[in-house]
C-alpha cells in the first residue's frame, strides 16, 4: 500500500518560478475607453481597486490587508499575487492512502475446503475487511475536501488556491465518477504544481491523471473499440472549444488517446502498448502515429486554444463580455510565452479593463467565494469546513463533485430563488447559534465573537462600525438611505457602549454586532464581488 | 429590466401568489404573502416539462424487440421479446414500464417517435442547450429558452415570476429564462425560507426592506446583476410562504422516494393548491449510459413508471389530470451499436413521452430505421423535428401562436385532443 503524507508540500511549483518573466509588450492598437490591456498608471491605484484585486485574484481580505496591498504600487501589487511561490509554503496536514477499496473477491474453491465454522468466519472477516476498506475512503474523502477548503480560508497564496478552483471547474471531474479520494488528490496537486504555470504542461498532465481517465472512460478506450469520451471533452471543453475541430479530429484523437490508462490498484497512470492504436491518425489534418501526448502537441499549435483558455480565464477573473480584441491580445500574450500563465495574468490583473467599472462589483460570487469569502474578511481562522462545504453543495457547488464535465456555468447561473435563499441561509445560525429549531439544520461555518475582531479598531460610534463592516464585507458602497438602516439596527433602543466597555457586556454587544452582519450578509450588495 | 417590474408592482401584488400588502405599521414596500387561500385558476392548461438529462436510450424504453438490426447491434444491452410490453408486432415497452403501459390502454399515453433536429450535436451542453433554446435564428430573443418566450409572449404586461416554476433541479434551467420571466425554483419546499427570520422577526423584516430598496433607489452607477439579486429575491420571498403551506397539505400518494417522486408530488400539490402556475419543469438525471447500461437504464425506468404513474393517478384523484399535460424530451437518443463496456455512447434521434387524459393516445410517427445505410455515422435519423412537439403543445395545449416564439412554422403533430 502506498502512503503519501503531506506534512510540507516538498514538490515546489518549478514550473512557476518561470512567473518572473516580464511582461509582454501589449499591442498599443487598443484605444477603446476602457483602456483595454493598458496598465493601470500609479494615479488610477486606490483602495477600491486594491481591495478589487484582493477579492478577484484571491477570496477577500480584511480592510487592512486592503490597506496594505494599497500601499504598494499596483505592479508591485499584482506580482505579489501573481508570484505567490515566492511565499512560504503554507502547511496543511492530509494522510492520503491509495489504493481505493477492493472490492470483495472471494475464492469459492478456497473456501470450500473450509468447515462450515471456518467458512463462516473467514466470509465474516473477509466482509469486515471490505467494510473498514469503504469507511476509510468515505473518511479520506471528507478529510480531502475539508483540507482543501481549508487551504483556501487560510492560505496567504490566494491566488494559488483561486486557480486551483479555476482549474477544478475548467478540467471538471466528479468523484461520485471517480471513487478514488486518492486519484482526486493527485489531481488537485496538478492544478496546484501548474496553477500559474504552463498550460501545456497541465494538458499533458491531464491526459495522464487517473481521475480523469476513469472519469472520461479513457480506461475504456482500447484499439478495438475506441472510446471517444475523453477525446472530445478535450477539444470541447478543454482547449479549443466548441466550432474549432471536426468529428474526425474526434475520431483521430481518440485513436491517439487508446491504452492511455491507469492502475485500478494503485490508480496511477498506465500506458497499455497492446491496446494502443499505432496506426496512423488524422487530427487537424496532420497524419502520423500519433499518441496523447502528441496529440497536446497538435492542440496547443492551434490558435484556438490559447484563445480559449485566455477568454475562460478572462470571464473566471474580470466580467463575462470580454471584446474580441482582448481575447486575442491576452491569447497573443499566452502564446510568446509558451502557454506560460504567470505572465498573461500579470497582464490581465494590472489592465486598465480590470479595474474598469464593467468588472468592479459586478461579479456574481461563486458559493466557494462567498463562504470562504465571509471568513476572510473578518480575518477568521477558526472555521468549521464541515459546514462551510454542507453550504456550498446547498448553494448549488459540491467542491470534487461538478455537476458534469462541463464544470459550473458561474455567473447568474448560480442564482434563482431557491439557491439564494441557501445564500441567505448561511448566516442563519449566527442569529442563535445556540437553539436550532425543528427542520434547521444548519452548523454554524464559525463562532464568531465580532466584539473581539472589533474591540481594538478605534471605531468610536455606531456608524463607524457599520462603515467598516460594510467596507470589510461589501465591494460596492451603500446609499445613506441604507446605511442609516444599518446604523439604527446596531443602535437599537439604547446606544452602544464604547468599545472599552465592550468587556462587561460581551454576549450584549455580540448580539448587535451579529444582527448586524447577519443584515449585511442578507444585502443583495453581498452576493457581488 | 427590474425597474420596469417594480413600476408595475401594483400588478405584481394584485395578480401574483395572492399577495397583500399590508398596513402602515411596516414600511410601504415590505411585499408580505398572504396565507389566506390562492386565487384558483381553474381551467387554465398546464404544461409539466420533465427533462430526462444526459441522453436517454430511447430504443431501451420503447423497443423494437422484433427489428433484426435491434438485436444484431444490442448483444449485451438488448431487451428481448419475451420481456417487453408489447405495443403492436414491432415495438414494445421497457418491463419496467407497467403503469405506462396501463396509462397507454386508458388513453393517457403517447410516444412520438423519432424526434430530433437537423445537424444533430452530439455534445451534451450544446444539444441541451438547442432543446431549451429552440431558435437558432440571430434574433435577440433566441438567446432566451422557449418557455421563457412563451411567458414573455403569453403574459406580456403580467411579471408574475410564479407563471412558470421549476421545481427539484439544482440549476435554474435555460429553457424557462425569458427576457422578463425568470421563474421560482426551489429544490425542497421545506427549505424555502429566509431562516433568520424564524428566528428574528426586526432582521427578517429589514431583510426584506434593505433589497426592495435596493430596487427602488437609482445609483449613479447601474449594476444589473445588483437587480437581478435584488429582484430574485424579492420574487423567492414572495412565493414563499404559500408554497410551503400547499405542499405541507397533502400526503403521500404512492409516490416513489426519489428525486423525481418527491418534485412530481410537489408539483401536483401546488396545482392542487390552485396556484396559476402554467409550466412545471422537473428533472430525472443518469441517462449518460456509457457503460453498463442495462441495470442502470432498468433502475430509471422504474422510477419514471412509478413517479409518472402515481403523478397521473394523484391528478385524477385531485380532479386535475384533464388540465394538466406532462411532456418528456432527452438531449439526444443513443448509438445503434452499443460499446465494449455493455454501454451506448451518444447518438441523435429519440422518442418523446407524452402525458394525461388530454393526448392523443399511441405511437405517433415512424421508428427511423436501423438498417447501417440508413443512419447518420451510427445513429438513428429524425423524422419529426422537436419543435413541431413544441409547436403543437404551444397551440393545441397552451392556446397561443407558435411562431411567434418559435420563430419560424413547424408542421404539427396531431398528438393533442
Amino acid at each position: 500500500m502506498r502512503r503519501t503524507t503531506i506534512q510540507l508540500r516538498q514538490a515546489a511549483i518549478v514550473l512557476a518560478a518561470v512567473a518572473t518573466v516580464g511582461l509582454a509588450v501589449v499591442p498599443s492598437t487598443r484605444s477603446e475607453e476602457t483602456g483595454g490591456l493598458q496598465p493601470l498608471n500609479e494615479q488610477q491605484w486606490n483602495e477600491a481597486k486594491a481591495r478589487h484585486l484582493l477579492f478577484r485574484a484571491g477570496f477577500g481580505n480584511t480592510p487592512e490587508e486592503m490597506a496594505r496591498l494599497h500601499a504598494l504600487d499596483p505592479r508591485q501589487a499584482v506580482d505579489l499575487m501573481v508570484d505567490f511561490h515566492k511565499q512560504p509554503e503554507p502547511k496543511f496536514a492530509l494522510t492520503i492512502e491509495s489504493p481505493r477499496p477492493r472490492k470483495l473477491v472471494i475464492d469459492r474453491a478456497a473456501l470450500a475446503k473450509l468447515k462450515p465454522e471456518e467458512r463462516k468466519k473467514r466470509l465474516q472477516e473477509l466482509r469486515k475487511q471490505q467494510g473498514d476498506s469503504r469507511r476509510n475512503e468515505r473518511e479520506q474523502f471528507v478529510d480531502l475536501r475539508e483540507w482543501w477548503i481549508r487551504r483556501m480560508v487560510e492560505s496567504p497564496r490566494q491566488l494559488e488556491e483561486k486557480l486551483v478552483l479555476f482549474w477544478h471547474g475548467h478540467f471538471a471531474t466528479g468523484y461520485r465518477t471517480v471513487q478514488s479520494s486518492y486519484a482526486m488528490y493527485t489531481q488537485n496537486e496538478l492544478f496546484r504544481k501548474h496553477a500559474a504555470g504552463n498550460f501545456g504542461q497541465m494538458l499533458k498532465g491531464i491526459v495522464h491523471d487517473p481521475a480523469m481517465l476513469r472519469y472520461l472512460d479513457n480506461d475504456k478506450n482500447v484499439k478495438q473499440h475506441p472510446n471517444e469520451n475523453l477525446a472530445r471533452e478535450i477539444m470541447e471543453l478543454f482547449s479549443l472549444g466548441e466550432g474549432n475541430y471536426t468529428e474526425q479530429d474526434i475520431k483521430g484523437a481518440a485513436h491517439a488517446l487508446t491504452g492511455y490508462g491507469f492502475d485500478r490498484r494503485s490508480f496511477e497512470f498506465v500506458f497499455r502498448a497492446n491496446a494502443h492504436d499505432e496506426d496512423e491518425k488524422t487530427i487537424f489534418g496532420r497524419t502520423g502515429n500519433w499518441d496523447g501526448d502528441d496529440l497536446v502537441d497538435l492542440i496547443l499549435e492551434q490558435p484556438a486554444t490559447a484563445r480559449f483558455i485566455a477568454r475562460k480565464l478572462f470571464v473566471f477573473f474580470v466580467h463575462e463580455d470580454p471584446s474580441q480584441q482582448t481575447v486575442e491580445q491576452l491569447a497573443a500574450v499566452l502564446r510568446e510565452n509558451d502557454y506560460e500563465l504567470a505572465p498573461m495574468l500579470k497582464t490581465l490583473f494590472l489592465s486598465q479593463e480590470f479595474f474598469a467599472p464593467a468588472a468592479m462589483g459586478t461579479q456574481i460570487k461563486s458559493p466557494v467565494q462567498l463562504v470562504v469569502g465571509a471568513l476572510r474578511s473578518l480575518n477568521i481562522k477558526e472555521a468549521n469546513c464541515t459546514a462551510l462545504l454542507a453550504a456550498t453543495q446547498e448553494m448549488g457547488q459540491e467542491l470534487l463533485q461538478p455537476p458534469n464535465v462541463k464544470g459550473w456555468d458561474g455567473g447568474r447561473a448560480w442564482i434563482n430563488t431557491n439557491t439564494l435563499f441557501s445564500r441567505h441561509n448561511f448566516a442563519a445560525p449566527l442569529v442563535t447559534p445556540a437553539t436550532k429549531p425543528a427542520g434547521q439544520r444548519i452548523p454554524a461555518a464559525a463562532d464568531v465573537d465580532l466584539a473581539m475582531l472589533l474591540e481594538d479598531k478605534d471605531l468610536q460610534s455606531a456608524a463607524d462600525i457599520v462603515d467598516y463592516l460594510t467596507e470589510a464585507c461589501l465591494v460596492t458602497t451603500i446609499s445613506d438611505a441604507r446605511r442609516q438602516l444599518l446604523i439604527e439596527l446596531l443602535e437599537g433602543d439604547q446606544p452602544l457602549p464604547a468599545p472599552s466597555e465592550w468587556k462587561d457586556q460581551r454576549q450584549m454587544v455580540n448580539a448587535r454586532l451579529v444582527a448586524l452582519l447577519v443584515a449585511i450578509m442578507g444585502m443583495p450588495e453581498y452576493q457581488l464581488t | 429590466m427590474s425597474r420596469i417590474q417594480i413600476a408595475t408592482r401594483r400588478e405584481f401584488l394584485s395578480h401574483g401568489l395572492g399577495l397583500v400588502g399590508i398596513g402602515a405599521a411596516v414600511p410601504s414596500f415590505l411585499i408580505q404573502t398572504a396565507l389566506a387561500g390562492p386565487q384558483a385558476q381553474s381551467g387554465e392548461p398546464i404544461l409539466v416539462v420533465l427533462q430526462l438529462s444526459g441522453g436517454h436510450d430511447g430504443l431501451s424504453a420503447v423497443v423494437p424487440y422484433g427489428n433484426d438490426d435491434y438485436a444484431r447491434n444490442r448483444k449485451q444491452t438488448r431487451i428481448k421479446a419475451d420481456q417487453v410490453l408489447k405495443i403492436d408486432d414491432e415495438i414494445g415497452l421497457h418491463p419496467n414500464l407497467s403503469g405506462w403501459k396501463d396509462l397507454l390502454d386508458a388513453g393517457s399515453f403517447a410516444v412520438v417517435q423519432g424526434v430530433g433536429y437537423p445537424n444533430a450535436n452530439r455534445s451534451h451542453f450544446k444539444s441541451m442547450d438547442i432543446w431549451h433554446l429552440a431558435d437558432n435564428s440571430e434574433r435577440p430573443s433566441a438567446r432566451y429558452g422557449w418557455i421563457g418566450r412563451y411567458c414573455d409572449h403569453a403574459f406580456e404586461g403580467d411579471p408574475d415570476p410564479e407563471v412558470v416554476m421549476s421545481v427539484g433541479g439544482g440549476e435554474s434551467p435555460r429553457a424557462v429564462q425569458g427576457r422578463k420571466h425568470g421563474g421560482i425554483d426551489f429544490r425542497g419546499a421545506e427549505r424555502y425560507r429566509y431562516m433568520v427570520g424564524d428566528q428574528d422577526a426586526q432582521l427578517g423584516s429589514l431583510y426584506r426592506t434593505l433589497n426592495e430598496s435596493a430596487l427602488k433607489e437609482k445609483p449613479t452607477k447601474k449594476n444589473e446583476n445588483l437587480d437581478f439579486i435584488a429582484q430574485a429575491t424579492v420574487n423567492a420571498n414572495a412565493s414563499s410562504d404559500q408554497i410551503r403551506t400547499l405542499v405541507k397539505r397533502t400526503a403521500n400518494a404512492g409516490y416513489p422516494p426519489t428525486g423525481l417522486g418527491t418534485s412530481l408530488r410537489t408539483v401536483a400539490s401546488l396545482i392542487s393548491g390552485g396556484l396559476k402556475t402554467r409550466v412545471y419543469y422537473v428533472f430525472q438525471g443518469g441517462f449518460d449510459t456509457h457503460r453498463d447500461q442495462r441495470a442502470r437504464h432498468d433502475q430509471l425506468m422504474a422510477d419514471l413508471n412509478g413517479s409518472v404513474t402515481a403523478f397521473q393517478r394523484d391528478l385524477a384523484q385531485q380532479g386535475h389530470a384533464e388540465r394538466v399535460v406532462t411532456m418528456a424530451f432527452s438531449e439526444f437518443g443513443r448509438r445503434v451499436q452499443e460499446n465494449a463496456s455493455q454501454g451506448t455512447d451518444h447518438g441523435k434521434a429519440g422518442p418523446m413521452f407524452l402525458f394525461g387524459p388530454s393526448v392523443k393516445a399511441g405511437v405517433h410517427g415512424q421508428l427511423p430505421s436501423l438498417a447501417a445505410n440508413d443512419l447518420d455515422r451510427g445513429d438513428l435519423k429524425h423524422n419529426v423535428d422537436f419543435r413541431s412537439v413544441y409547436a403543437t403543445l404551444l397551440e393545441k395545449w397552451m392556446g397561443t401562436e407558435s411562431q411567434p416564439i418559435l420563430g419560424e412554422k413547424f408542421p404539427l403533430v396531431d398528438c393533442i385532443g
